[in-house]
């Protein structure tokens, strides 16, 4: 069993922010920043291609409603939320989670570098990507 | 109209349109952090989450799914990160709410942010404070 079922099985303890359900948020024990929180499905789905689209939709308004009160309770500026989809996006909990991280003015927190495309290189990419919507 | 999200979704200012249905558009980042990188928006103008009705925001999270699996499909490539930049703290640099979705690659560099621990009875407090505002 994965250790995020576990939590939600209660087999693993945690600090439960939100529960319902379909979804639990609890903080994450190794913070970015104080408050950040985990946002997952209760039942065990691996990444953005295994969750149907039903459970998705409930897991966002969890990761609205949660990120709304971190700002009002913990009177951040702010938050980033992310999904790290795949091993290869750096996820290492094979349980779709969301990150909610709260972020305040001057924290020195940075985006990852942006830069520009080459000549051509977006028409590619488009074309690509587009060939492949179903 | 001054938002330039707007102004894409209207056609005023030219784009790589990804995707577009009545609720959502999406279109390439053009200072993308990988190429593919493709901003998700809703039609509607609103500057956050909290304004945003859960109808749209799972139309939202309804496209990323599908885009995701596109760019993955489309550029060879095996995972997708999705960031959430909520105001101006989190570095949020259009007030028109928007998903990014980033190609990613194993060993691409883009690294995490530190992580740490909390101090005792940090989380306790911490959790207080977010579960009074839920």
């Amino acid at each position: 069993m994965c250790v995020f079922c576990k939590i939600v099985a209660g087999e693993i303890p945690s600090h439960k922010v939100y529960e319902d359900e379909d979804t639990l948020a609890f903080l994450d024990i190794a913070p970015v920043s104080c408050g950040h929180i985990l946002v997952i499905p209760k039942k065990h789905f691996v990444n953005m291609e295994d969750i149907p689209e039903d459970e998705l939709s409930k897991l966002i308004k969890t990761v609205k409603k949660a990120g709304k009160a971190i700002k009002d309770g913990l009177a951040v500026a702010g938050y980033n939320a992310n999904v790290n989809n795949d091993p290869a996006a750096g996820q290492i909990i094979p349980h779709i989670h969301f990150h909610i991280i709260p972020r305040t003015e001057g924290d020195g927190l940075r985006l990852w570098p942006q830069s520009k495309y080459k000549e051509g290189e977006a028409e590619e990419a488009l074309r690509k990507i587009k060939s492949c919507i179903r | 109209m001054d938002c330039i999200f707007c102004k894409i979704i209207a056609g005023d200012l030219p784009s790589y349109k990804v995707y577009e249905d009545d609720k959502v558009c999406a279109f390439l980042d053009v200072l993308p952090i990988h190429p593919g990188h493709t901003i998700i928006v809703p039609k509607i103008h609103v500057s956050d989450v909290e304004s945003l009705d859960d109808g749209e925001l799972c139309a939202m999270v309804t496209v990323m799914k599908k885009i995701g699996k596109a760019v993955m499909e489309g550029l060879g490539v095996k995972g997708y990160s999705i960031l959430l930049d909520n105001k101006d703290a989190a570095n949020q640099h259009v007030p028109h709410v928007h998903f990014h979705l980033v190609p990613r690659k194993e060993g691409d560099g883009l690294g995490r942010w530190p992580q740490s621990g909390y101090s005792e009875g940090e989380a306790e407090e911490c959790l207080k404070q977010i579960q009074e505002k839920l």
